[in-house]
């Protein structure tokens, strides 16, 4: 996918939980979890909650807790496998090849330190040979450029004294100051108000557009992934149920579960608000077929026997489903 | 809207919420030494005839939260009234509000911190209902049973469980049941959803227009997720910091929006759905305590002319009812 040539390749990735710890439940929470992400593209991964695409992006910045393990599979970036890399190219790798922004810049963000202090100890950790004022004015520069008004001054606050829009604008101008190919949002509007929301989507589009950069955005509102990205994944339970083509997962959709929830999204009106009933399966259980069976208004026998393998419904299409 | 259902066992209330200038302050520490009171609800008047569904809407700051606890008696009004049925309730005294928590109850937005987690839900449910109704034992079990029947959860498996043990839906229809059990006439319900995935959302939404044709109840539906506003209100008022600034019929807000504040709101909510013909941004930056004489608006709309700042705007009736705090709102 992406005509651009590709930047990341997830290759069915097997995430777990709690696998050393002495009588717990295993969490599967990444099950064969596959996708390709092209240069210069902006791809959003929509789910709610246990889908498992925080998770995706911890994994994919190597930013997992100790408990949880990757099973199987592989992160190629740039043909590389960085699940092989070691303690030094990891380094180098986050920040510098790939930037993160969280949901909330107050947790986040280092309490002790300011803003501009921040973003210059990151730029002049990747950039040995800068010195300490100028990697400040580079600090400046970017916040200004992020769109804080007087930054100059502002950068010497601390994050608590940043509203959450500026927050946010803060983070972005962290994550982008090393120019990442790829940048990783993670719920980054969802703390806010949608007033102050879509101006941050907006900053966002700019800043990849701009320095010709990747974004994973991920979130459980597809209004904000209609608005800002060309290609979408749908996860469910720890998989991925649908991804391609944004216009033609969300509005040809070829999975129930993406026709159940765009029909969630949608307040067409009409006298009832419409929902899938049920709620999400538990991710202790491995589940043999498919995990939103239980669910499906159309699940046959198969689909609670066998897990649904990939099928093509078009160049840039593809379902998981046995319907399809 | 209410139906005139034959078989409906409640008579059709005719009881009025009536608020009038309605003023709630904090005090805010502004710096090491000094503190300054921020007005909360700023003059807020409305009127709610019970079997109308109202939607409260707004973002952070606007006060709608707020309102809904001085409606309730949860916190002290600094001015105004509060009039249930011709009586004023505000400022009473815990003893003296106890008879109109029948008549008015709440749901609040995140059922894992709204119930008691020692206590299984069985047995919350049945604390209103000894405290407000004085039912016996017996009744209150049957009382229960019934309504946990009717928010869609099976007695004999919830009745004995504790809130950690269900899911956010699940605790929140139970959120429901308790504040219907006593049988009030107004519900407030404070972001009932926001805290739920959007696939279940409709779950309680659609359970509370059922249980609203069935008990005869009028919503006051607190939340700033325009999309689910959509379903259950008929009326819309639409806040920002502490003031109303527009309200009509849902159809005519959600259709036409006149407030510069209702068309930014209305845009950023439902994103993707191309609204956004050119990229325009109606309301920049974020809320920010306004300390000009004018409109609180001012230096995020981009319709501001200098009238704005000096003029303070007053809710004006622009067509048939629809207020409008704005004196551009119909050349824009």
């Amino acid at each position: 996918m992406g005509t651009n040539g590709t930047l990341l390749e997830v290759q069915n990735l097997d995430l777990r939980f709690g696998e050393n710890l002495k009588d717990m439940p295993v969490v599967h929470a990444l099950q064969g979890v596959s996708f390709k992400l092209g240069k210069e593209t902006m791809m959003g991964i929509v789910g709610e909650s246990g889908s498992g695409k925080s998770v995706t992006a911890f994994s994919i910045m190597q930013l997992l807790p100790s408990t949880a393990r990757i099973a199987n599979g592989h992160i190629i970036y740039r043909g590389e496998d960085i699940l092989k890399y070691n303690k030094k190219q990891l380094t180098a790798f986050r920040g510098c090849e790939v930037g993160m922004i969280f949901q909330n810049a107050q947790t986040a963000l280092n309490p002790l330190f300011s803003v501009g202090e921040q973003i210059a100890h990151i730029f002049r950790y990747h950039n040995p040979n800068v010195g300490k004022k100028a990697a400040m004015e580079k600090a400046v520069d970017i916040l200004d450029k992020m769109g804080i008004p007087n930054a100059s001054v502002r950068a010497h606050d601390y994050p608590h004294q940043y509203s959450g829009g500026m927050g946010q604008r803060a983070m972005i101008a962290m994550a982008m100051v090393c120019n990442p190919s790829l940048l990783i949002a993670d719920e980054p509007t969802t703390a806010l108000d949608v007033t102050t929301q879509i101006q941050i989507l907006d900053l966002i589009t700019d800043v990849i557009t701009e320095m010709k950069s990747s974004l994973i955005l991920i979130t459980h509102d597809i209004g904000v992934v209609d608005e800002v990205c060309s290609e979408v994944a749908v996860m469910y339970a720890g998989r991925i149920m649908e991804y391609g083509n944004i216009e033609k997962v969300l509005h040809k959709s070829s999975s129930p579960y993406t026709k159940g929830l765009m029909r969630c999204f949608q307040a067409a009106g009409g006298e009832r608000m419409s929902y899938i009933p049920g709620n999400v399966p538990d991710l202790k259980v491995l589940y043999q077929g498919c995990s939103f069976a239980e669910r499906c208004d159309q699940a046959i026998d198969i689909c609670y026997r066998e897990t649904p393998s990939e099928k093509q419904v078009e160049d840039d299409h593809f379902v998981f489903c046995h319907q399809a | 809207m209410v139906t005139m259902d034959q078989s409906c066992q409640k008579e059709k209330s005719t009881k009025v919420l009536e608020i009038e200038n309605l003023v709630k302050e904090y005090l805010v520490k502004v710096s090491l030494v000094s503190k300054e009171p921020f007005r909360a609800v700023d003059r807020v008047s409305l009127k709610i005839p019970s079997g109308d569904t109202v939607g409260l809407v707004g973002e952070s700051g606007c006060g709608k939260s707020t309102l809904a606890k001085c409606i309730l008696n949860l916190t002290r009004v600094n001015s105004g009234k509060v009039i249930y049925d011709g009586e004023e309730i505000q400022n009473l005294s815990d003893s003296e509000f106890l008879p109109y928590r029948e008549k008015m109850q709440m749901v609040f937005q995140s059922p894992l911190y709204s119930f008691n987690p020692m206590m299984k839900v069985g047995q919350a449910l049945m604390d209103p209902l000894r405290m407000i109704r004085h039912l016996n034992h017996r009744e209150r079990e049957e009382m229960v049973e019934y309504y946990l029947n009717l928010v869609g959860l099976d007695p004999t498996e919830f009745v004995s469980k504790y809130p950690n043990e269900m899911s956010g839906g699940q605790l929140q229809r139970v959120g429901v049941a308790r504040a219907l059990a006593v049988e009030p006439e107004f519900v407030f319900l404070d972001e009932p959803t926001s805290a739920l995935d959007m696939s279940i959302r409709g779950q309680i939404v659609n359970l509370l227009l059922e249980l609203q044709e069935k008990q005869s109840v009028s919503y006051i539906f607190v939340s700033h997720d325009l999309r689910v506003v959509r379903y259950i209100a008929n009326r819309v008022f639409v806040m920002y910091l502490g003031e109303i600034v527009e309200s009509g019929s849902k159809e005519d807000v959600f259709e036409r929006p006149l407030h510069p504040y209702s068309r930014g709101l209305l845009t950023a909510t439902f994103l993707g759905s191309k609204r956004r013909t050119d990229k325009k941004i109606e309301i920049k930056g974020e809320v920010v305590q306004e300390t000009n004489v004018g409109c609180k608006l001012y230096n995020r709309c981009s319709y501001a002319k200098d009238r704005c700042k000096e003029e303070k705007q007053e809710l004006k009736d622009v067509e048939g009812g629809r207020l409008v705090r704005c004196w551009r709102a119909l050349e824009i």
